[in-house]
């Protein structure tokens, strides 16, 4: 357990997280010919809403004042279990719990919703959850190819094992389209539709609990986008030794935050919002390519690749 | 048609009269009001326009009850009026066989104390719940600032459809981010079916017509027809002005004309242009909304320019517009309008070619011919229906029979048609505009009315973007209106939105509604009291109940 | 796809096309109709501005020797009916459309003005600078000065409505006699 890593990247995600969503409103902003908000906005809306009082529906539960605090603590585990700028990670055969920890986050926005007791939020949960589970599949297959091509669990900037090309870019490519749907934006936010179900699950929460739930959100698209460093540290193989050894880390990770802000951004200035049949079908899609992607990273020993 | 109307029914008429070229005043008795209307508007297709119920106490006592029709195709307007004495306050309900009737018959029990006998379902209609339910505002003895006792109890009774208990109620509106417009649905839905749906309006009465009734004269309304809507503000100056002018028999200077049809083919381009821009952000293409709006904030520096404010231009009065338009001014009225009609052009072509947009617009609300010409729906509701009106080109007004524009008709009935019609709406505003400022012809631009004489009904027609904005007027003494009724275009309209919501998913619901173009503002007219509290309990509370587990 | 890249351009073709408010704005249009301005040297006290008004923002309330107009921005709709009804241009409208405050007093004007009495009957009828006003306008438009007609504008509507009965009569025999 590498205890300098852990801090740093905990560190490092809380400080982040905020700024990158502020980075893809502002990169949005400019594509719609606005000015938009500043980069840090993000972290002034975290910081007036932890001002502000929770009002705790009648409706709600113990879940309710629960499911914000679940969030916050899986989407900052994920960060124990792969390095962002350090070159060891913290933890060993970090990459299965990581899939484990996806799937399990991507549910509490659904329980989020039923939590409050309010119909939209129900609505948007049960949204959410069918969003889930077609859009899951895909990414933990995409996952695992990533694994099995890397020949090992362990997230973290050494590379071992064959880089088979093919099943790489098409994992790749079948995370990238996932990823749309997991930052919950445009066009896949049929969970949060703010314009057909006034903010879905997130509909009754204020204040502090809002303020957890959001950031919790923003830790989960920040390690969600750090995920491409290791396709491109697997395409390049930076040479961890030398001069260039914090560089050569460094830098796929800031190219993987930026590229990813980007295809959200475009996703979101481009597209109108699908609807669940619609995403369903897209995902279909996915879910071959995806498949196929881990059919090949396994075989690809055996094709000799 | 006043012939045809004579020849089916001989015995039933009592009078009729011509008010003006192409209105006439047909007066029954009240017995017989049903059949004819029956009649006028099943069998032969009237629309109608509005319906108004006056009180008359200070000059004949008795109510008046008159029922507007109009038909686009012949460019004809007949009111069918009858009369009912004081102490015999009922009138006999035509909503059975002609739904669309509906909503001018309850606000004629719950604003005057008239009772619609075989309305299926009088309920309160604009006023406040806990308005108590013997005080009438519009009665003439009713004055305008009285201070009003709350009722104790308030509730409102929706429909709901069979089986009810065993759907969700979602609650839509009357704070609801997306159709930016207060209005309280309620539908109840099976999963993200919508099974039923009800509406309760009334969240934007504020009682102009008693205002004018009581404080203001000739003009000052203009100004305060201008803001029943934010939106379209110019339509209802404008109808009112006509309907006066009409009443006074007088006729515009050409120039005022001319400069009249800019001004509502400018708010045109601009509602236009801002509905397509509300309907993307509603389908989640803010992207839409942005350069839809950036194009749009283009016409409203054009409007500031030509008349001192950005909306509300204050511009049509009776008797002329305010303001002329310089030769300079012109000339970059015409630059920025060509610049409007290359980025727009450019922008639509962008838009509605996109994939994900179009698949969220085809095949969403649809509502048949049929359903349309039944429902009396007006504007581009209608013409995405195959329903061809249009009063600018039925009962041409000001210039419009000299200018050349067509009129976008679609058949596909559904959002996309609407989208459609309205984008092509655009395009020939802007062909009209620019004739308009090229071929501006010289003169004054306002002359005084001299005398309006007292007792005469009149109705002012105006295409609004919306669909036809229809004002009557029965003119008074004392430089004032004896009765104004303003009936916009969303009033009509917003009946149908029950048969284009149900079957459709609940994703859809607010593109459908949005697909109305609703506003709110313009469909209603009362005083808001502490309605929302009192709502707010009763959808909470069943909120509660209904909590899935 | 392609409309996805024709919307990508629009985006960056057209750059930033909104301003940064406060320090940019927006450059206005003579003619804009912005906040009513009224010119406490010029005004009169005739109250035509009041009663044009559509939604009551001026007002006039007359009390013993004191006229007052009051002038409320929260309900003025900027309609620009006062300054078409002006008779000496004393109300006028501005450029300034920035009229959000937090403090309710800065959103009324008042302005005072003296009455005068009636030289008969001692009630208060008009402001001094009416009377003035009228005056002077009564002496540029008339050659020959009617003595007993310029002394009734010194009097009440009611004391002019029965003095004029008597100066009609008075004429009415005048002429009689010279025929």
């Amino acid at each position: 357990m590498n205890i300098l890593s852990l801090v740093v990247n905990l560190v490092l995600a809380i400080l982040i997280a905020p700024l990158l969503d502020g980075l893809r409103r502002k990169i949005t902003a400019r594509l719609q010919n606005r000015v938009g908000p500043p980069i840090t906005q993000s972290w002034h809306d975290v910081i007036k809403l932890f001002s502000k009082e929770s009002i705790l529906p009648e409706a709600g539960g113990f879940l309710f004042v629960v499911v914000p605090i679940l969030t916050l603590v899986l989407s900052l585990s994920m960060f124990a279990t792969m390095s962002t700028v350090t070159a060891q990670a913290p933890i060993e055969e970090g990459g299965i719990i990581f899939i484990e920890l996806v799937v399990l986050s991507a549910f509490t926005f659904a329980i989020a919703g039923s939590a409050s007791g309010n119909p939209y939020g129900v609505v948007g949960g049960s949204r959410e959850v069918i969003l889930a589970t077609i859009v899951e599949p895909s990414m933990i297959a995409s996952l695992v190819s990533l694994v099995l091509l890397r020949g090992s669990a362990t997230l973290d900037y050494s590379t071992t094992g064959y880089i088979a090309l093919l099943p790489l870019l098409m994992s790749g490519l079948a995370y990238f389209l996932c990823l749309l749907a997991e930052s919950g934006r445009t066009p896949f936010d049929v969970a949060e539709a703010e314009s057909e179900l006034s903010g879905g699950p997130l509909i009754e929460f204020s204040g502090p609990s809002l303020a957890t739930l959001k950031l919790g959100n923003y830790l989960r698209n920040l390690a969600l986008c750090s995920i491409p460093a290791f396709y491109i540290s697997a395409l390049i193989a930076p040479k961890l030794d030398g001069v260039g050894y914090s560089v050569a880390v460094v830098i796929p990770y800031l190219v993987s935050l930026i590229l990813c802000t980007l295809v959200l951004s475009l996703a979101e200035s481009l597209n109108a919002r699908f609807r669940l049949l619609e995403a369903s079908r897209f995902y279909g899609f996915v879910l071959l390519l995806s498949a196929a992607s881990l059919a090949l990273a396994y075989l690809a020993p055996a094709l000799g690749w | 048609m006043v012939e045809e109307i004579r020849k089916q029914f001989p015995k039933m008429l009592i009078t009729t009269s011509s008010i003006r070229g192409n209105t006439w005043l047909i007066e029954l008795s009240k017995e017989n009001l049903p059949a004819v209307l029956e009649y006028a508007h099943n069998v032969q297709g009237g629309n109608l326009l509005t319906m108004v119920a006056t009180d008359r106490v200070d000059i004949e006592d008795d109510y008046l009850i008159d029922y507007v029709l109009g038909w686009y195709e012949l460019g004809q307007i007949l009111v069918f009026r009858a009369k009912t004495r004081r102490g015999e306050e009922t009138f006999n309900s035509i909503t059975p066989f002609v739904p669309c009737a509906d909503w001018y018959e309850r606000e004629a029990k719950e604003s005057l104390g008239l009772i619609p006998v075989g309305h299926p379902n009088p309920r309160k209609l604009l006023m406040a719940d806990d308005w108590p339910d013997d005080l009438f505002p519009m009665r003439k003895g009713f004055k305008v600032d009285t201070q009003v006792p709350k009722k104790e109890t308030s509730s409102f009774p929706f429909e709901s459809p069979e089986n009810s208990s065993m759907f969700n109620i979602i609650p839509y509106g009357p704070y609801h981010f997306a159709i930016h417009e207060p209005i309280y649905f309620r539908f109840h839905a099976d999963g993200e079916r919508i099974v039923g749906v009800d509406l309760r309006a009334g969240f934007n009465y504020r009682g102009l017509e008693k205002i004018a009734e009581s404080r203001l004269t000739y003009e000052n309304i203009p100004f305060i027809a201008e803001r029943v809507c934010g939106i379209c503000g110019s339509v209802h100056a404008e109808a009112y002005s006509q309907a006066l002018e009409g009443a006074a028999g007088f006729e515009p200077p050409e120039r005022a004309k001319w400069i009249r049809v800019a001004m509502l083919e400018m708010e045109r381009i601009h509602s236009q242009l801002l509905w397509l821009g509300v309907a993307s952000h509603m389908v989640g293409f803010d992207t839409g909304l942005m350069q839809f709006w950036r194009v749009r904030d283009k016409i409203m520096g054009l409007a500031e320019l030509l008349t001192g404010n950005r909306k509300q231009y204050g511009m049509i009065v009776p008797g002329g517009v305010r303001r002329d338009i310089r030769e300079d001014k012109r000339r970059t009225a015409l630059q920025v309008i060509s610049e409007v009609q290359m980025e727009y052009e450019e922008l639509l072509g962008a838009v509605l070619g996109l994939d994900t947009l179009k698949k969220r617009l085809i095949g969403v609300g649809y509502l048949s011919n049929e359903e349309a010409k039944k429902y009396s729906v007006t504007g581009p509701v209608a013409r995405a229906s195959g329903v061809s009106i249009d009063v600018r080109r039925d009962f041409p007004y000001e210039a419009y029979g000299s200018l050349e524009f067509k009129t976008p008709v679609e058949s596909g009935g559904d959002v996309l048609a609407r989208t459609l019609v309205r984008a092509n709406d655009v395009l020939e505003s802007i062909k009209i505009m620019r004739q308009v400022l090229e071929t501006l012809p010289g003169g004054p631009v306002h002359e005084p009315i001299d005398y309006i004489p007292p007792d005469v009904t009149s109705v002012g027609l105006v295409e609004g973007p919306r669909g036809t904005d229809a004002h009557y007027l029965i003119t008074g003494r004392d430089n004032t209106v004896y009765r104004w009724r303003v009936r916009a275009p969303t009033y009509a309209n917003l009946p149908a939105a029950k048969l284009m919501l149900e079957g459709e998913t609940l994703a859809d619901a607010s593109i459908i509604i949005g697909s109305i173009d609703p506003c709110i503002s313009c469909a209603e007219r009362v005083v808001v009291v502490d309605l929302r509290s009192g709502i707010e309990k009763i959808v909470l509370g069943e909120n509660l109940g209904r909590r899935l587990s | 796809m392609s409309e996805m890249i024709k919307l990508l351009m629009l985006g960056i073709k057209n750059g930033r096309v909104t301003y940064r408010y406060p320090t940019e704005k927006k450059p206005i249009p003579e003619g804009l109709r912005g906040r009513p301005e009224i010119g406490f040297e010029e005004c009169i006290g005739c109250g035509a501005c009041a009663r044009q008004c559509p939604p009551n923002a001026l007002m006039v309330e007359e009390l013993d020797d004191k006229w007052k107009l009051r002038l409320l921005y929260g309900r003025c709709i900027m309609c620009g009916l006062c300054e078409e009804v002006c008779p000496v241009d004393a109300i006028r409208f501005s450029q300034d459309y920035e009229l959000a405050s937090l403090d309710r007093g800065a959103l009324e004007v008042e302005l005072e003005l003296r009455r005068v009495k009636c030289e008969e009957c001692g009630a208060y009828f008009t402001t001094e600078r009416a009377l003035e006003y009228t005056l002077s306008e009564y002496d540029e438009l008339t050659y020959d000065i009617d003595v007993s007609l310029r002394k009734m504008i010194h009097l009440c509507p009611e004391c002019k409505k029965s003095s004029w009965s008597d100066a009609s009569a008075d004429a009415y025999r005048r002429i009689k006699d010279e025929q």
